[in-house]
């Protein structure tokens, strides 16, 4: 489940941020212990994570109702993971040799096939 | 804490430990990992207190290991060391009534996810489950600090999840666990810090993720960097 | 210390059914050979002393050894125990087997004299207590002699086989030299009279004990010192 070249706190950080913006996680997060558990890894890296997110402003740890998701960044959250699939999305496809004008052709193919689909089951 | 300055052991025609000096904060689980020969054992020993320094100190919350440490350090061994006419459910109870920070909790848990056979004989038990046994007998207690000589030997690598969740499972999060092992990419997901041990002298001393970052590789690739020159 | 004493008789269950075995069947020999019964004690007592006090002497070495060989030690020494109660619950489980061994071996023979014979001629019950009870003590007696040689053995990583032998020879110096002195501290104490009446001949041994208690007391000199070596040694 987790990478080894990368630092296991980051990751976890990153499954976090995706959970929230799926709406897996509402309201409140799951204590450090109870993710450690489920993620079967070592509670302190599950901390640094709740820290890193802390810093970032994306959640907010109270004394005695433990962390909340800030609702108010969980739009900005949206874009940036957005963002930073479809620049993947894009370098992916840069390495692989496709000029700009070749890759927006592809994307209206395949947004148009995505389209026709969407009419193709509504029919039935 | 571990407090470990200048440490040296010498044994007849080798110099095991080789001028050591580590400090270990409470709360981190330590991977420790370095070549057949590097002194991981002998350095789990010291701190535990079956060898004594040639020169140097090791110091467990302040004190040298002794009798006072060992209620609170708990040590499992990479070899085998029970006694094998005894029953399984029976060491249990023997060796948790020597220990005051037995947890019967821990104990239950342990003995469902490790799945140990309680009614057999130590030594009716194959290897895996004879490790499985002697970390039960350690992590069954609350102890300050856990010692684990290679924790994963004759585990499958299908099991191997499973000890780390014992592990994971069996501390509050203010422990040192030092975990010594060769098979490092399965489990290094789980430590903190990493202690390289290079022919008995500390090679790399520093935290998992920082590692990471710096090399942008795993730990034991990195690993494999320092040892294959 | 019970749980540890605990281990120490289970561990040794098979020495103690292969003793007892072996007092029984010394009993139904002198049965079988239908020997007359006055003699039984003392020809049972005779015909194992020498095999009972080698095993009183070898005992030590092989049960510490065997701690060692098959790598408990260091389930042992991971125990918070302090080294008298390591050292002790041996000991005392080889003084549990040969006392009772030698209760065996003597009381049996004796209970057969008294169903056959209606009498005992002059010994009476509690002279044979107070003999089994000083023949035991006596074979004990060499028992901290081994462990210390032993324990002090592996004070070295290299020759412990050799560094055991000259302790051993060393302590045994020693002691020749300390037992006058020890025996005068035990100057005063009262002699053991053991009184039997043997075919018609009333004999009174009086037995001095100073030599008895010095040696005791020089016998758990060299178990406390083994118990402090025992903490200090490496695994």
């Amino acid at each position: 489940m987790f990478k080894n070249n990368i630092p296991i706190y980051v990751q976890i950080s990153d499954l976090i941020k995706k959970r929230i913006v799926r709406n897996e996680y509402m309201q409140v997060l799951p204590t450090v212990r109870e993710l450690a558990m489920e993620l079967n890894v070592n509670p302190n890296t599950v901390a640094r994570a709740y820290r890193e997110l802390e810093r970032q402003g994306i959640i907010k740890t109270r004394v005695g109702s433990g962390t909340s998701v800030n609702s108010n960044k969980k739009e900005n959250l949206k874009k940036e993971l957005v963002m930073e699939a479809v620049e993947n999305f894009l370098l992916a496809l840069r390495e692989l040799g496709l000029g700009s004008k070749t890759i927006k052709n592809l994307l209206e193919e395949v947004y148009d096939r995505d389209k026709e689909s969407e009419k193709t089951i509504s029919r039935d | 804490m571990i407090e470990i300055k200048n440490l040296r052991k010498q044994f007849p025609g080798t110099d095991a430990i080789d001028g050591v000096t580590l400090n270990i904060p409470d709360g981190v689980v330590v991977g420790l990992a370095g070549p057949n020969g590097s002194g991981k054992t002998t350095l789990l020993k010291l701190i535990f207190g079956f060898l004594r320094p040639s020169y140097g100190k090791v110091l467990v919350d302040g004190e040298k290991p002794g009798f006072w440490t060992k209620s609170i350090v708990a040590y499992t061994p990479e070899i085998d060391t029970l006694y094998h006419w005894m029953g399984v459910r029976e060491i249990i109870d023997w060796y948790a009534s020597f220990f005051e920070d037995w947890n019967n909790t821990k104990e239950k848990a342990l003995i469902k996810i490790l799945n140990i056979e309680e009614w057999k004989k130590v030594g009716e038990l194959s290897k895996g489950f004879r490790t499985r046994l002697k970390l039960l007998l350690s992590l069954s207690r609350d102890a300050k600090i856990f010692l684990l000589d290679e924790p994963l030997m004759g585990i499958d690598p299908s099991s191997r999840e499973k000890i780390e969740k014992a592990i994971l499972g069996s501390i509050s999060g203010k422990e040192i666990v030092i975990f010594s092992t060769h098979i490092v990419k399965e489990v290094e997901k789980i430590f903190d810090k990493v202690i390289f041990l290079k022919k008995g002298e500390i090679a790399i001393y520093d935290d998992a993720d920082t590692l990471r970052e710096k090399y942008g590789k795993g730990i034991e690739e990195i690993f494999k960097e320092v040892f294959n020159d | 210390m019970i749980k540890l004493l605990y281990k120490e008789f289970q561990d040794d269950r098979n020495w103690i059914i292969g003793l007892f075995s072996f007092g029984i069947g010394i009993n139904i020999i002198l049965l079988l050979t239908k020997a007359r019964p006055i003699i039984m004690v003392p020809v049972s007592l005779s015909f194992t002393f020498q095999p009972v006090f080698l095993y009183a002497f070898l005992k030590p070495f092989f049960m510490f050894k065997d701690e060692w060989n098959r790598n408990t030690i260091y389930t042992l020494l991971s125990l918070p125990v302090k080294g008298y109660e390591i050292i002790l619950s041996k000991v005392v489980v080889i003084m549990a087997e040969l006392f009772v061994y030698l209760l065996v071996i003597m009381v049996i023979p004796y209970l057969f004299t008294l169903a056959k014979m209606g009498t005992i001629y002059g010994v009476t019950f509690a002279e044979l207590m107070k003999i089994w009870i000083y023949t035991s003590f006596v074979t004990i007696m060499v028992i901290p002699f081994s462990t210390f040689s032993y324990i002090t053995g592996r004070l070295s990583p290299k020759l412990k086989g050799l560094t055991t032998f000259f302790v051993f020879i060393g302590t045994g110096i020693i002691f020749r030299f300390v037992l006058p002195l020890l025996n005068g501290i035990f100057r005063t104490v009262p002699k053991l009279r053991i009184s039997i009446e043997m075919i018609g001949n009333y004999e009174s041994h009086t037995i001095p004990m100073a030599w008895f208690y010095s040696t005791l007391l020089f016998g758990a000199i060299l178990l406390w010192a083994s118990s402090k070596i025992i903490e200090k040694v490496e695994v």
